[in-house]
């Protein structure tokens, strides 16, 4: 209901505005959900760093070819092994007309930095200390030798906001009223209605031209086929999330995204405690047919833990093929001749198609003997589950994580590190394993070809291993209008000021 | 009892052949409602180009013949229907005729739990109790039963307020009938007749709150087929694959409807009071 009045409001709005030209430059954005939080430190869930990175600026910034550039920081170089020098950008001011400094940044990272503060910790784990030599000089001190510190100042939480919202109670108010220095100012938030974008005249990043999109609103439609309706009415201008099959319908762009289609498997107990019951699971899914017939051939399957985007992937491991046989014969190997009992779950509208997949799924594995109950999630009861790592042994959880680095240090060792989401699951990835050195020694490994070495052998063991199921790289797809144009990013993020508008 | 005429039997076929349907799903089934082929989804009914007489009324989203869905659907829909009626209609009457004969204080509590309940949605009720109870067939029918007691336990209470006034009452408890003796032997068969025609409205409304509990999510879990879940499951893909959700609502609406036809003829048939009315 509520959304129905907010639908016949902008129609309103929309009629009564008295330019055309300021129509003209609006953007309607629609999402699956509303983001939580307008604090960088408090989200890295997909639809929601959306916002962040449009109202805030990171220091570095991939483009939508995923290559680094310099963003507030216009240069940076290693002093020694653990000291970085940054230089920023002068004269860049917030949305509230307060200079961003060193100190900003400092605050901000500080933050980032204390464990258990945000959610973002674990990608500044490597800081040590960070110091404001002057208002344009940060110098980043590194426990040990961290060759990702470029990569790292684009990651989820780099985002930059004014030093004042760094404490507790600051946070709080941030997350409502954000202030930013990127190009699209905060105008107002409706909760699962709308919010209000206004463009940052004053941005760095305009290069002396004016922004194409003047106004962006975002409003969040939980259903698919609302969705894509609003989109054909011309509602909205924009819309993500679009199930493969429904492509057909809608104006598309699409790019393979950083994004992995995996399963957490609580191996800490027979029957999925044993290698071959997991390389079984795998044996026993289509994953080609999957990709083919239930997502519109959009997705590439994949192994060894990595997208093809990130540093470490190792294209030598290829997919495990479907073979029944081999997965009936694996699973009596292990002593299972009779089968075994798992409990498959997904989030409720997290992943495009999860229902179906997850029934897909269970499906092919009965027909060797894996009996698995399904179990659709609410939104929050599934965050808490990832969040308190509370999987219950054999347990199959759908996900799709990617890198925050674009390097296997975002993925594989965000996710396995012992304290990460799947660190209590899987014995392999504890000190002293083959794997966790691996890691650990690649992690602060300054020599590129001496961690690809590394990353190539810790692949193969989460090939060999499996510790969770791997299906495919996702693709992105977004369903657009007419008028809107722009480079898709296989990371994901939406950024307005890369669009450009048909006259 | 007046006569049954043969044309108020007519809405009868549907729900005979969905309960036919439902009994001997594992044989009349033509394939598993659970098992698909990918590669064969959203595939037409036979009639519509592209279309194969295997699958007479086409296939699913995940390649599952749709009729097979269909028929173990009606299976898990009837069964959960008609249990979650007959829980509500054993629970409810009691209540009634209890409150009923007993008036005083034991009415007044009952009638306040009445009216809390009916102040309450539905539909807000279900899903409170199934978020902390899990969804699943038992809980379901619990969950249903009691969105149906008060209907009959309001009812069968006023029926009661009145009958146990009536003579042959009265003479029965003057003859020293024990309490139980004058509920169950007394009043009890005359008031069957308004439990089953009420309990046969009540199947209808049930089908469809179990239909509309299951898709909303709070219903029976997949891949179990039930046709409130398969309708769901279908209403994205109305414009691709129209049959997907026609069929399975279809199916909840004529049975629905015969189950409610039948009760009219039901209650033309033994309520005396239409009766009377039909010869005055």
């Amino acid at each position: 209901m509520r959304g129905r009045i907010g639908t016949i409001l902008t129609l309103v709005s929309l009629l009564a505005a008295p330019a055309a030209a300021q129509r003209s430059t609006q953007v309607v954005i629609s999402q699956p959900a509303d983001a939580t939080t307008m604090d960088p430190g408090r989200s890295t869930q997909v639809l929601t760093v959306n916002y962040f990175f449009n109202l805030y600026d990171t220091l570095t910034r991939w483009d939508a070819s995923l290559k680094l550039h310099p963003a507030l920081a216009t240069s940076w170089k290693a002093v020694n092994d653990t000291t970085w020098d940054v230089t920023l950008r002068p004269d860049v001011k917030f949305h509230d007309g307060s200079p961003l400094t060193a100190e900003d940044v400092k605050a901000v990272y500080e933050r980032n930095m204390v464990p258990g503060k945000t959610v973002v910790q674990s990608g500044f784990s490597t800081l040590e200390a960070v110091q404001a030599v002057n208002p344009t000089t940060l110098r980043i001190i590194t426990r040990k030798p961290d060759p990702l510190v470029p990569v790292r100042m684009a990651q989820m939480g780099g985002s930059i906001y004014p030093a004042r919202f760094a404490s507790e109670e600051g946070a709080r108010e941030l997350a409502r009223k954000p202030i930013g220095s990127g190009a699209y100012k905060f105008v107002s938030w409706t909760k699962d209605d709308q919010l209000v974008m206004e463009a940052n005249r004053d941005w760095w990043g305009w290069n002396g031209k004016p922004p194409v999109v003047d106004r962006v609103v975002w409003k969040p439609i939980p259903d698919d086929f609302a969705r894509l309706s609003a989109l054909q009415r011309g509602e909205v201008d924009l819309i993500t999330n679009v199930p493969p099959d429904q492509m057909k319908i809608v104006r598309t762009l699409t790019v393979s995204s950083t994004r992995t289609l995996t399963f957490w498997i609580n191996t800490t107990q027979p029957p999925t405690q044993d290698k071959r019951v997991r390389q079984a699971m795998h044996y026993a899914m289509d994953v080609n047919s999957i990709v083919k017939d239930l997502y519109a051939g959009q997705g590439k399957p994949f192994s060894g833990g990595l997208a093809d985007t990130d540093f470490g992937y190792n294209p030598a491991l290829k997919p495990y093929p479907y073979d029944p046989p081999r997965a009936k014969k694996l699973l009596a190997d292990a002593g299972y001749p009779n089968g075994i009992d798992v409990t498959l779950s997904a989030g409720i509208g997290t992943i495009v198609n999860d229902k179906q997949l997850l029934e897909a799924i269970a499906d092919m594995w009965s027909k060797v003997g894996i009996r698995a109950r399904i179990e659709m999630m609410e939104m929050a009861a599934r965050q808490k589950m990832n969040n308190e790592r509370l999987l219950p042994p054999n347990g199959v959880m759908l996900i799709n994580p990617q890198s925050t680095l674009l390097d296997a240090d975002g993925s594989l060792w965000r996710l396995f590190h012992p304290n990460g989401f799947g660190g209590k699951y899987w014995i392999g990835n504890q000190p002293g394993q083959r794997f966790h050195d691996l890691m650990e020694q690649a992690r602060y490994t300054l020599d590129p070809k001496k961690r690809k070495e590394l990353y190539t052998e810790a692949t193969k063991i989460i090939h060999e291993e499996k510790p969770w199921l791997e299906l495919f790289q996702e693709v992105v797809i977004y369903g657009v209008s007419k008028r809107v144009s722009f480079k898709p990013r296989p990371d994901y993020r939406l950024i307005v000021s890369e669009m450009t508008l048909a006259k | 009892m007046r006569r049954l005429r043969w044309y108020l039997l007519l809405p009868a076929v549907p729900v005979i052949v969905a309960v036919a349907a439902a009994l001997l799903a594992p044989w009349v089934a033509p394939s598993s409602p659970t098992s698909g082929n990918l590669a064969a989804r959203l595939r037409p009914p036979a009639w519509v180009q592209g279309g194969s007489v295997q699958r007479l009324l086409g296939t699913d989203l995940l390649g599952r013949d749709l009729l097979s869905r269909l028929i173990w659907g009606a299976r898990i829909s009837l069964l959960i229907a008609l249990a979650a009626t007959v829980l509500g209609a054993v629970v409810g009457s009691l209540i009634g005729l209890v409150s009923g004969y007993y008036r005083g204080r034991v009415d007044r509590v009952v009638t306040k739990l009445i009216d809390v309940q009916l102040a309450f949605p539905f539909v807000l009720l279900a899903i409170a109790v199934i978020a902390v109870a899990g969804a699943s067939i038992p809980v379901l029918v619990i969950v249903l039963a009691i969105g149906s007691w008060v209907g009959h336990a309001r009812i069968i209470r006023g029926l009661v307020l009145s009958l146990r006034e009536r003579d042959y009452v009265q003479a029965a408890r003057a003859l020293g009938a024990r309490t139980p003796r004058i509920l169950f032997r007394h009043l009890l068969p005359e008031i069957l007749s308004v439990i089953l025609i009420l309990a046969t409205f009540d199947v209808g409304r049930i089908i469809i709150l179990e239909s509309t509990l299951s898709f909303l999510g709070l219903g029976v879990q997949p891949p179990t087929p039930s046709w409130g879940s398969d309708l769901r499951d279908a209403a994205a893909y109305v414009r691709q694959a129209w049959w997907t959700s026609v069929f399975p609502g279809l199916a909840i609406m004529v049975v629905v409807l015969g189950v409610n036809l039948v009760g009219d003829a039901l209650r033309d048939a033994l309520d005396p009071r239409t009766q009377s009315r039909a010869r005055a």
